[in-house]
Protein backbone atom coordinates (compact mmCIF):
# COMPACT_ATOMS: atom_id res chain seq x y z
CA UNK A 1 0.00 0.00 0.00
CA UNK A 2 1.50 3.29 -1.03
CA UNK A 3 0.94 6.10 1.54
CA UNK A 4 1.95 9.94 2.03
CA UNK A 5 1.59 13.05 4.00
CA UNK A 6 1.45 17.04 3.46
CA UNK A 7 3.23 18.74 5.83
CA UNK A 8 0.91 21.78 6.86
CA UNK A 9 3.28 23.43 9.29
CA UNK A 10 7.53 22.60 9.04
CA UNK A 11 7.52 23.66 12.71
CA UNK A 12 11.39 25.53 13.24
CA UNK A 13 13.58 23.06 12.41
CA UNK A 14 12.09 19.84 10.99
CA UNK A 15 14.51 17.22 9.50
CA UNK A 16 14.55 13.77 7.93
CA UNK A 17 17.45 11.86 9.54
CA UNK A 18 18.35 8.50 10.47
CA UNK A 19 21.73 7.12 12.53
CA UNK A 20 23.83 9.23 10.88
CA UNK A 21 26.27 9.04 8.05
CA UNK A 22 29.60 7.30 8.51
CA UNK A 23 32.58 6.48 6.10
CA UNK A 24 32.95 10.53 4.78
CA UNK A 25 34.58 12.11 7.76
CA UNK A 26 37.85 12.46 5.62
CA UNK A 27 35.56 14.37 3.14
CA UNK A 28 34.75 17.02 5.98
CA UNK A 29 30.81 15.39 5.85
CA UNK A 30 29.62 15.01 9.38
CA UNK A 31 27.65 12.43 10.96
CA UNK A 32 24.60 14.06 10.76
CA UNK A 33 21.62 11.85 12.30
CA UNK A 34 19.63 12.12 15.13
CA UNK A 35 19.94 14.10 18.13
CA UNK A 36 18.69 11.60 20.79
CA UNK A 37 19.52 7.70 19.00
CA UNK A 38 17.56 6.65 21.93
CA UNK A 39 14.05 8.11 21.29
CA UNK A 40 14.74 7.17 17.05
CA UNK A 41 15.65 4.05 18.22
CA UNK A 42 12.16 3.52 20.04
CA UNK A 43 9.79 5.26 17.39
CA UNK A 44 11.34 3.20 14.40
CA UNK A 45 10.21 -0.49 17.19
CA UNK A 46 7.08 0.96 17.81
CA UNK A 47 6.26 0.90 14.23
CA UNK A 48 7.88 -2.01 13.03
CA UNK A 49 10.46 -0.52 10.93
CA UNK A 50 14.07 -1.54 10.97
CA UNK A 51 16.71 0.97 13.10
CA UNK A 52 18.44 1.94 9.67
CA UNK A 53 15.10 3.69 9.06
CA UNK A 54 14.71 7.49 8.37
CA UNK A 55 12.30 9.11 10.83
CA UNK A 56 11.51 12.68 11.37
CA UNK A 57 13.03 15.17 14.01
CA UNK A 58 11.25 18.67 14.91
CA UNK A 59 12.81 20.86 16.98
CA UNK A 60 10.95 22.97 20.18
CA UNK A 61 7.90 24.24 17.97
CA UNK A 62 6.41 20.48 17.24
CA UNK A 63 4.48 20.70 13.50
CA UNK A 64 1.41 19.83 11.29
CA UNK A 65 0.58 17.02 9.08
CA UNK A 66 -1.82 15.88 6.45
CA UNK A 67 -2.25 12.29 5.97
CA UNK A 68 -3.61 11.57 2.49
CA UNK A 69 -3.44 7.70 3.36
CA UNK A 70 -4.08 5.02 6.31
CA UNK A 71 -0.37 5.31 8.10
CA UNK A 72 0.96 3.46 11.15
CA UNK A 73 3.11 5.92 13.11
CA UNK A 74 4.80 6.17 16.52
CA UNK A 75 5.85 9.19 17.97
CA UNK A 76 8.64 9.52 21.74
CA UNK A 77 11.25 11.67 22.99
CA UNK A 78 10.60 15.16 24.14
CA UNK A 79 6.94 15.97 25.96
CA UNK A 80 4.59 17.68 23.71
CA UNK A 81 0.37 17.78 22.89
CA UNK A 82 -0.25 15.83 20.34
CA UNK A 83 -3.28 15.63 18.68
CA UNK A 84 -5.00 13.82 15.19
CA UNK A 85 -7.95 14.97 13.92
CA UNK A 86 -7.81 17.84 16.99
CA UNK A 87 -8.52 14.85 19.86
CA UNK A 88 -5.35 14.12 21.55
CA UNK A 89 -3.16 11.02 21.59
CA UNK A 90 -0.47 9.13 23.40
CA UNK A 91 3.06 9.42 22.83
CA UNK A 92 5.40 6.27 22.92
CA UNK A 93 2.42 3.63 21.70
CA UNK A 94 1.55 2.87 18.14
CA UNK A 95 -0.80 5.46 16.51
CA UNK A 96 -3.07 4.67 13.72
CA UNK A 97 -4.17 7.42 11.53
CA UNK A 98 -6.70 7.46 9.12
CA UNK A 99 -6.82 8.70 4.99
CA UNK A 100 -7.04 12.90 5.45
CA UNK A 101 -6.91 13.12 9.33
CA UNK A 102 -4.62 15.80 10.53
CA UNK A 103 -1.63 14.85 13.09
CA UNK A 104 -0.65 18.12 14.91
CA UNK A 105 2.14 18.35 17.31
CA UNK A 106 2.27 21.12 19.40
CA UNK A 107 4.82 22.92 21.56
CA UNK A 108 7.19 21.39 22.96
CA UNK A 109 6.77 21.26 26.96
CA UNK A 110 9.52 19.34 28.49
CA UNK A 111 12.90 18.32 26.45
CA UNK A 112 13.65 19.47 22.99
CA UNK A 113 13.09 16.93 20.09
CA UNK A 114 10.29 15.03 19.07
CA UNK A 115 10.36 12.14 17.12
CA UNK A 116 7.98 10.66 14.07
CA UNK A 117 8.48 7.37 12.50
CA UNK A 118 6.08 6.30 9.95
CA UNK A 119 5.64 2.24 9.46
CA UNK A 120 7.13 1.31 5.72
CA UNK A 121 9.87 2.13 3.29
CA UNK A 122 9.50 5.46 2.86
CA UNK A 123 10.39 7.19 -0.75
CA UNK A 124 13.54 9.39 0.09
CA UNK A 125 17.12 8.38 -1.28
CA UNK A 126 20.02 7.58 0.73
CA UNK A 127 23.05 9.91 -0.02
CA UNK A 128 26.12 8.39 0.87
CA UNK A 129 24.49 5.72 2.66
CA UNK A 130 22.13 7.89 4.95
CA UNK A 131 18.48 9.12 4.74
CA UNK A 132 20.47 11.82 7.24
CA UNK A 133 20.16 15.78 6.41
CA UNK A 134 22.84 17.55 6.08
CA UNK A 135 22.05 21.22 6.67
CA UNK A 136 25.70 22.74 6.25
CA UNK A 137 26.26 21.23 3.12
CA UNK A 138 22.30 21.54 1.72
CA UNK A 139 22.53 17.46 1.24
CA UNK A 140 20.43 14.04 2.18
CA UNK A 141 17.10 13.69 3.90
CA UNK A 142 14.47 15.97 2.33
CA UNK A 143 16.01 17.79 -0.60
CA UNK A 144 19.11 18.65 1.97
CA UNK A 145 16.54 20.72 3.93
CA UNK A 146 14.32 21.31 6.69
CA UNK A 147 10.50 20.25 5.76
CA UNK A 148 8.03 22.95 5.18
CA UNK A 149 4.68 23.99 4.29
CA UNK A 150 3.81 21.90 1.21
CA UNK A 151 6.15 19.03 1.37
CA UNK A 152 5.02 15.72 0.32
CA UNK A 153 6.49 12.19 1.76
CA UNK A 154 5.67 9.21 0.42
CA UNK A 155 5.98 5.66 1.72
CA UNK A 156 5.63 1.86 0.83
CA UNK A 157 3.81 -0.12 3.55
CA UNK A 158 3.16 -3.83 3.82
CA UNK A 159 0.05 -4.36 6.01
CA UNK A 160 1.02 -7.42 7.36
CA UNK A 161 3.73 -5.71 9.01
CA UNK A 162 1.47 -3.68 11.08
CA UNK A 163 2.72 -3.64 14.88
CA UNK A 164 0.60 -2.51 18.33
CA UNK A 165 3.47 -1.89 20.72
CA UNK A 166 3.77 0.53 23.54
CA UNK A 167 7.51 1.71 25.71
CA UNK A 168 8.08 -0.29 28.38
CA UNK A 169 8.79 3.10 31.34
CA UNK A 170 11.95 1.64 32.12
CA UNK A 171 13.05 3.02 28.87
CA UNK A 172 11.21 6.34 28.82
CA UNK A 173 13.63 9.51 29.11
CA UNK A 174 13.23 11.81 32.30
CA UNK A 175 13.01 15.06 31.57
CA UNK A 176 14.39 17.03 34.72
CA UNK A 177 15.76 20.44 34.69
CA UNK A 178 18.89 19.75 36.17
CA UNK A 179 20.92 16.60 34.79
CA UNK A 180 23.80 14.97 35.17
CA UNK A 181 25.99 13.79 32.38
CA UNK A 182 28.58 11.36 32.25
CA UNK A 183 32.21 11.97 30.81
CA UNK A 184 35.83 10.21 30.23
CA UNK A 185 38.74 12.13 30.17
CA UNK A 186 39.39 13.95 26.63
CA UNK A 187 42.95 14.27 24.83
CA UNK A 188 43.72 17.40 26.24
CA UNK A 189 41.85 17.10 29.69
CA UNK A 190 45.35 17.61 31.57
CA UNK A 191 45.78 21.40 30.18
CA UNK A 192 43.05 22.12 32.76
CA UNK A 193 44.77 22.29 35.75
CA UNK A 194 44.64 20.13 39.02
CA UNK A 195 42.48 23.38 40.38
CA UNK A 196 40.06 23.54 37.79
CA UNK A 197 39.31 19.79 37.17
CA UNK A 198 37.72 19.64 40.59
CA UNK A 199 35.48 23.18 39.50
CA UNK A 200 34.58 21.43 35.80
CA UNK A 201 32.94 19.09 37.35
CA UNK A 202 31.49 21.05 40.07
CA UNK A 203 29.56 23.95 37.74
CA UNK A 204 26.42 23.93 36.74
CA UNK A 205 26.43 24.94 33.31
CA UNK A 206 23.71 26.84 31.69
CA UNK A 207 22.49 25.87 27.90
CA UNK A 208 22.88 29.13 25.96
CA UNK A 209 20.15 30.02 22.99
CA UNK A 210 23.46 29.63 20.69
CA UNK A 211 22.95 25.99 20.71
CA UNK A 212 22.06 23.68 17.82
CA UNK A 213 22.93 20.66 15.91
CA UNK A 214 26.34 21.38 15.56
CA UNK A 215 27.08 21.66 19.08
CA UNK A 216 25.94 22.70 22.21
CA UNK A 217 27.36 25.82 24.10
CA UNK A 218 27.62 25.97 28.08
CA UNK A 219 27.54 29.36 29.86
CA UNK A 220 28.76 29.36 33.45
CA UNK A 221 31.18 30.65 35.69
CA UNK A 222 34.65 28.42 34.39
CA UNK A 223 37.58 29.84 34.61
CA UNK A 224 40.07 29.89 31.38
CA UNK A 225 42.67 27.35 30.61
CA UNK A 226 46.48 28.98 31.91
CA UNK A 227 47.80 27.69 28.05
CA UNK A 228 46.98 29.89 25.48
CA UNK A 229 49.23 28.19 23.12
CA UNK A 230 47.25 27.39 19.65
CA UNK A 231 46.47 23.64 18.88
CA UNK A 232 46.65 22.30 15.64
CA UNK A 233 43.37 21.12 14.43
CA UNK A 234 42.88 17.73 15.27
CA UNK A 235 39.64 14.90 14.91
CA UNK A 236 36.83 15.11 16.92
CA UNK A 237 33.63 12.88 17.61
CA UNK A 238 30.39 14.08 18.51
CA UNK A 239 30.07 14.42 22.19
CA UNK A 240 33.56 16.18 22.87
CA UNK A 241 33.85 18.65 24.65
CA UNK A 242 35.87 21.39 23.64
CA UNK A 243 36.86 24.63 25.69
CA UNK A 244 37.76 27.63 23.56
CA UNK A 245 39.85 30.78 25.06
CA UNK A 246 36.62 32.33 26.15
CA UNK A 247 36.43 29.37 28.75
CA UNK A 248 33.33 28.65 27.68
CA UNK A 249 32.83 24.77 26.83
CA UNK A 250 31.10 23.32 23.31
CA UNK A 251 29.92 19.69 23.26
CA UNK A 252 29.96 18.85 20.16
CA UNK A 253 27.00 17.28 18.49
CA UNK A 254 25.77 15.08 15.46
CA UNK A 255 26.47 17.81 12.22
CA UNK A 256 29.70 19.00 14.12
CA UNK A 257 32.77 19.15 11.66
CA UNK A 258 35.25 15.92 11.84
CA UNK A 259 38.26 18.29 12.98
CA UNK A 260 38.35 20.85 15.65
CA UNK A 261 40.91 23.43 16.77
CA UNK A 262 40.05 23.99 20.56
CA UNK A 263 41.14 21.65 23.70
CA UNK A 264 38.95 18.64 23.67
CA UNK A 265 39.30 18.54 28.03
CA UNK A 266 37.10 15.74 27.91
CA UNK A 267 33.81 13.65 25.88
CA UNK A 268 30.36 12.59 27.13
CA UNK A 269 30.34 9.20 27.00
CA UNK A 270 27.95 7.34 24.34
CA UNK A 271 25.96 5.77 26.52
CA UNK A 272 24.66 9.86 27.74
CA UNK A 273 25.32 11.58 24.19
CA UNK A 274 21.73 11.17 23.41
CA UNK A 275 20.01 13.07 26.29
CA UNK A 276 21.85 15.95 25.09
CA UNK A 277 19.57 15.74 22.01
CA UNK A 278 16.90 17.60 24.39
CA UNK A 279 18.31 19.53 26.43
CA UNK A 280 17.57 23.46 25.92
CA UNK A 281 17.82 26.66 27.56
CA UNK A 282 15.94 25.72 30.42
CA UNK A 283 18.10 23.26 31.23
CA UNK A 284 21.12 22.91 33.79
CA UNK A 285 24.11 20.14 33.18
CA UNK A 286 26.52 19.25 35.71
CA UNK A 287 29.57 16.57 34.49
CA UNK A 288 30.45 13.30 36.46
CA UNK A 289 33.54 12.28 35.49
CA UNK A 290 33.70 7.87 35.22
CA UNK A 291 36.63 6.18 34.05
CA UNK A 292 36.52 4.67 30.53
CA UNK A 293 35.98 1.41 31.17
CA UNK A 294 32.52 1.98 33.03
CA UNK A 295 31.88 4.34 29.98
CA UNK A 296 32.61 0.78 27.74
CA UNK A 297 30.67 -1.09 30.43
CA UNK A 298 27.76 1.73 30.49
CA UNK A 299 27.61 1.16 26.29
CA UNK A 300 27.58 -2.43 26.19
CA UNK A 301 24.67 -2.89 29.06
CA UNK A 302 22.44 0.03 27.58
CA UNK A 303 23.01 -2.11 23.77
CA UNK A 304 22.02 -4.70 25.87
CA UNK A 305 18.49 -3.38 26.83
CA UNK A 306 17.35 -2.19 23.51
CA UNK A 307 18.69 -5.65 21.63
CA UNK A 308 15.74 -7.11 24.15
CA UNK A 309 12.88 -4.90 22.44
CA UNK A 310 13.05 -6.49 19.68
CA UNK A 311 11.57 -9.58 21.34
CA UNK A 312 8.68 -7.19 22.81
CA UNK A 313 5.32 -7.07 21.17
CA UNK A 314 2.79 -5.58 23.68
CA UNK A 315 -0.44 -6.00 22.33
CA UNK B 1 45.86 5.35 28.42
CA UNK B 2 48.26 5.18 25.27
CA UNK B 3 50.30 2.33 23.71
CA UNK B 4 52.91 2.37 21.50
CA UNK B 5 52.18 1.04 17.53
CA UNK B 6 54.94 1.11 14.36
CA UNK B 7 54.16 2.30 11.44
CA UNK B 8 56.71 1.68 8.55
CA UNK B 9 59.42 2.27 10.73
CA UNK B 10 57.95 5.51 13.02
CA UNK B 11 56.77 4.57 16.66
CA UNK B 12 53.07 6.02 16.78
CA UNK B 13 51.18 6.19 20.40
CA UNK B 14 47.63 5.08 20.27
CA UNK B 15 45.31 6.51 22.72
CA UNK B 16 41.39 6.63 23.41
CA UNK B 17 39.14 9.50 21.76
CA UNK B 18 36.09 7.78 22.42
CA UNK B 19 34.35 4.37 23.57
CA UNK B 20 34.36 3.78 19.79
CA UNK B 21 37.22 5.68 18.36
CA UNK B 22 41.55 5.71 18.82
CA UNK B 23 43.83 8.55 17.95
CA UNK B 24 46.97 8.06 16.63
CA UNK B 25 49.85 10.30 17.01
CA UNK B 26 53.47 9.72 16.03
CA UNK B 27 55.51 10.31 19.10
CA UNK B 28 57.68 12.49 17.80
CA UNK B 29 56.65 16.44 17.44
CA UNK B 30 56.41 18.31 14.73
CA UNK B 31 56.72 15.73 12.33
CA UNK B 32 56.05 15.81 8.52
CA UNK B 33 52.81 15.97 6.95
CA UNK B 34 53.47 13.12 4.73
CA UNK B 35 54.42 11.07 7.30
CA UNK B 36 50.77 11.81 8.55
CA UNK B 37 49.21 10.49 5.00
CA UNK B 38 51.72 7.74 4.76
CA UNK B 39 50.32 6.70 8.23
CA UNK B 40 46.39 7.52 6.63
CA UNK B 41 47.11 5.03 3.29
CA UNK B 42 48.78 2.09 5.52
CA UNK B 43 46.11 2.25 7.99
CA UNK B 44 43.54 2.59 4.93
CA UNK B 45 44.97 -0.30 3.06
CA UNK B 46 44.88 -2.49 6.46
CA UNK B 47 41.42 -3.23 6.12
CA UNK B 48 41.00 -2.66 9.96
CA UNK B 49 38.00 -4.50 11.24
CA UNK B 50 34.59 -2.62 11.69
CA UNK B 51 36.69 0.80 11.21
CA UNK B 52 34.21 3.11 9.36
CA UNK B 53 36.36 6.26 9.00
CA UNK B 54 40.27 6.91 9.06
CA UNK B 55 40.68 10.76 9.44
CA UNK B 56 43.60 12.13 9.06
CA UNK B 57 44.43 15.86 10.78
CA UNK B 58 47.67 17.95 11.06
CA UNK B 59 49.21 15.62 13.71
CA UNK B 60 46.99 12.83 14.24
CA UNK B 61 44.75 10.35 12.75
CA UNK B 62 41.79 9.15 14.23
CA UNK B 63 40.07 5.59 13.48
CA UNK B 64 36.59 5.47 14.29
CA UNK B 65 34.90 2.05 15.26
CA UNK B 66 30.94 1.11 14.42
CA UNK B 67 31.78 -1.22 17.92
CA UNK B 68 33.10 -0.24 21.25
CA UNK B 69 36.67 -0.63 21.01
CA UNK B 70 38.80 -3.23 23.51
CA UNK B 71 41.35 -2.11 25.63
CA UNK B 72 43.94 -0.09 24.01
CA UNK B 73 46.68 -2.35 24.71
CA UNK B 74 44.75 -5.32 22.45
CA UNK B 75 43.56 -3.16 19.52
CA UNK B 76 47.18 -1.90 19.39
CA UNK B 77 47.82 -5.67 18.90
CA UNK B 78 45.21 -6.03 16.73
CA UNK B 79 46.61 -3.45 14.04
CA UNK B 80 49.87 -4.10 14.53
CA UNK B 81 49.23 -7.62 13.00
CA UNK B 82 47.24 -6.42 10.69
CA UNK B 83 50.23 -3.81 9.18
CA UNK B 84 52.68 -6.81 8.81
CA UNK B 85 50.96 -7.95 5.56
CA UNK B 86 50.68 -4.30 4.16
CA UNK B 87 53.70 -3.51 2.06
CA UNK B 88 55.40 -0.30 2.68
CA UNK B 89 55.56 1.95 -0.65
CA UNK B 90 55.63 5.24 -0.84
CA UNK B 91 52.67 6.91 -1.80
CA UNK B 92 52.70 8.77 -4.96
CA UNK B 93 49.81 10.95 -4.51
CA UNK B 94 47.74 12.42 -7.17
CA UNK B 95 48.39 15.87 -8.50
CA UNK B 96 45.56 17.97 -9.38
CA UNK B 97 45.93 21.50 -11.21
CA UNK B 98 43.42 23.86 -10.39
CA UNK B 99 42.58 26.79 -12.30
CA UNK B 100 41.83 30.10 -10.12
CA UNK B 101 40.49 33.52 -11.34
CA UNK B 102 42.40 35.84 -9.12
CA UNK B 103 40.04 38.69 -10.04
CA UNK B 104 37.43 37.47 -8.21
CA UNK B 105 39.19 37.89 -4.92
CA UNK B 106 37.47 40.25 -2.06
CA UNK B 107 40.21 40.50 0.11
CA UNK B 108 43.32 41.80 -1.78
CA UNK B 109 43.37 45.35 0.30
CA UNK B 110 43.89 43.80 3.08
CA UNK B 111 46.29 41.03 1.79
CA UNK B 112 48.56 43.82 0.11
CA UNK B 113 48.52 45.48 3.21
CA UNK B 114 49.14 42.52 5.47
CA UNK B 115 52.15 40.83 2.81
CA UNK B 116 53.45 44.41 2.31
CA UNK B 117 53.26 42.95 -1.90
CA UNK B 118 51.63 43.95 -4.57
CA UNK B 119 48.61 41.89 -5.88
CA UNK B 120 50.80 41.08 -8.79
CA UNK B 121 53.89 39.81 -6.83
CA UNK B 122 50.93 37.48 -3.77
CA UNK B 123 49.29 35.87 -7.33
CA UNK B 124 53.11 34.73 -8.71
CA UNK B 125 54.44 33.72 -5.04
CA UNK B 126 50.48 31.89 -4.45
CA UNK B 127 50.84 29.72 -8.29
CA UNK B 128 54.89 28.94 -7.37
CA UNK B 129 53.66 26.66 -4.50
CA UNK B 130 53.02 22.81 -4.64
CA UNK B 131 50.52 22.41 -1.94
CA UNK B 132 49.29 18.94 0.45
CA UNK B 133 45.79 18.54 1.05
CA UNK B 134 46.28 18.49 4.57
CA UNK B 135 42.86 17.69 5.41
CA UNK B 136 39.38 18.12 5.01
CA UNK B 137 36.72 19.62 6.64
CA UNK B 138 34.96 22.09 8.76
CA UNK B 139 32.51 22.03 5.87
CA UNK B 140 32.45 19.12 3.75
CA UNK B 141 35.13 19.49 0.45
CA UNK B 142 36.85 22.14 2.08
CA UNK B 143 40.38 21.50 1.06
CA UNK B 144 42.85 22.98 3.78
CA UNK B 145 46.21 23.40 1.89
CA UNK B 146 49.63 23.42 3.68
CA UNK B 147 53.04 24.52 1.75
CA UNK B 148 51.94 28.20 1.40
CA UNK B 149 55.37 30.81 0.92
CA UNK B 150 55.33 32.53 4.74
CA UNK B 151 55.67 35.62 2.27
CA UNK B 152 51.97 35.76 1.94
CA UNK B 153 50.66 34.50 5.02
CA UNK B 154 48.00 36.81 6.14
CA UNK B 155 45.64 36.29 9.41
CA UNK B 156 41.95 35.84 9.36
CA UNK B 157 39.20 38.75 9.17
CA UNK B 158 38.65 40.29 12.20
CA UNK B 159 35.28 40.06 11.44
CA UNK B 160 34.43 36.76 9.68
CA UNK B 161 32.34 37.27 6.30
CA UNK B 162 28.31 35.46 6.61
CA UNK B 163 28.48 34.40 2.91
CA UNK B 164 31.76 33.38 0.80
CA UNK B 165 30.98 32.20 -2.51
CA UNK B 166 31.38 27.89 -3.63
CA UNK B 167 34.63 28.25 -4.94
CA UNK B 168 36.56 30.74 -3.05
CA UNK B 169 40.76 30.53 -2.41
CA UNK B 170 41.77 31.92 0.57
CA UNK B 171 44.61 32.38 2.84
CA UNK B 172 44.47 32.54 6.82
CA UNK B 173 47.65 32.08 8.74
CA UNK B 174 50.02 29.72 7.14
CA UNK B 175 47.79 28.23 5.19
CA UNK B 176 45.36 28.53 1.66
CA UNK B 177 42.11 26.71 1.03
CA UNK B 178 39.57 26.08 -1.21
CA UNK B 179 35.67 26.52 -0.27
CA UNK B 180 34.15 23.94 -2.21
CA UNK B 181 30.55 25.22 -1.24
CA UNK B 182 29.36 28.67 -0.37
CA UNK B 183 29.30 29.09 3.58
CA UNK B 184 30.56 31.49 6.50
CA UNK B 185 34.55 32.20 6.98
CA UNK B 186 37.24 34.15 7.84
CA UNK B 187 39.83 33.84 5.48
CA UNK B 188 40.81 36.36 3.36
CA UNK B 189 40.30 35.38 -0.22
CA UNK B 190 42.39 35.68 -3.11
CA UNK B 191 40.64 34.59 -6.07
CA UNK B 192 37.69 32.06 -6.89
CA UNK B 193 37.76 28.57 -8.96
CA UNK B 194 35.15 27.59 -11.12
CA UNK B 195 36.38 23.77 -10.16
CA UNK B 196 34.05 21.79 -7.14
CA UNK B 197 35.75 19.42 -5.06
CA UNK B 198 32.59 18.31 -3.24
CA UNK B 199 29.55 16.58 -5.05
CA UNK B 200 27.52 14.51 -2.68
CA UNK B 201 26.07 12.73 -5.73
CA UNK B 202 29.42 11.03 -6.76
CA UNK B 203 30.92 8.31 -4.60
CA UNK B 204 33.39 9.56 -3.30
CA UNK B 205 31.96 13.04 -2.90
CA UNK B 206 35.61 14.58 -3.75
CA UNK B 207 37.85 13.46 -6.40
CA UNK B 208 40.54 15.41 -3.95
CA UNK B 209 41.51 13.11 -0.55
CA UNK B 210 43.94 14.37 2.22
CA UNK B 211 47.24 13.39 1.02
CA UNK B 212 46.84 14.76 -2.64
CA UNK B 213 48.73 17.53 -4.36
CA UNK B 214 47.44 21.14 -5.53
CA UNK B 215 49.03 23.25 -8.42
CA UNK B 216 47.26 26.64 -8.90
CA UNK B 217 47.43 28.64 -12.20
CA UNK B 218 45.91 31.85 -12.93
CA UNK B 219 42.55 32.29 -15.41
CA UNK B 220 40.91 35.29 -16.92
CA UNK B 221 37.35 36.21 -15.50
CA UNK B 222 35.48 35.44 -18.94
CA UNK B 223 37.98 31.92 -18.71
CA UNK B 224 36.34 31.04 -15.28
CA UNK B 225 32.99 32.04 -16.40
CA UNK B 226 33.09 29.45 -19.51
CA UNK B 227 34.56 26.57 -16.74
CA UNK B 228 31.86 27.54 -14.61
CA UNK B 229 29.57 26.91 -17.34
CA UNK B 230 30.73 23.77 -18.48
CA UNK B 231 30.85 22.43 -14.87
CA UNK B 232 27.47 22.47 -14.61
CA UNK B 233 27.40 25.35 -11.72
Amino acid sequence: MKGELEVLNGGLITTVQDHGRHGYRKYGVPVSGVMDDHSCRLVNWLVGNSQHSPVIELTLMGGMFKFHSDAVVGISGAEAEVTVDKKSVALNKTIRIKKSEILEIGRITAGCRVYLAIAGDWDIEQVMGSYSTCLAAKFGGFQGRPLKKGDRIRWQCDQQKAVERMVPKKLLPHFSTRQTIRIIEGAEWDLMSEKQKPVFLETDFSISSQSNRMGIRLEGTFTKLKSREEMVSSPVVPGIIQLPSSGLPIILMKDAQSIGGYPRIAKVIDADLWRLGQIWTNNTIRFEHVSFKKAQELSKNYDELMSKLNFINLI
Amino acid sequence: MSRSLQINGAAWTVSVLGERALLIKPEENNVELSLIHLGTEVLEKAGLHQVTDIIPAYNSIALIYDRLTEDPDKEVQEIQSKLKKISTSEISPQIHKVPVCYELGLDWECVEKCTGLKRKEVIKKHMNSNYSVAMMGFIPGFLYLSGLDEKISCPRKAEPRTKIPAGSVGIAGNQTGVYSLESPGGWQIIGRTPNSFFDPKMNPPSEVKPGDKIEFYSISESEFKKLRTEEGL
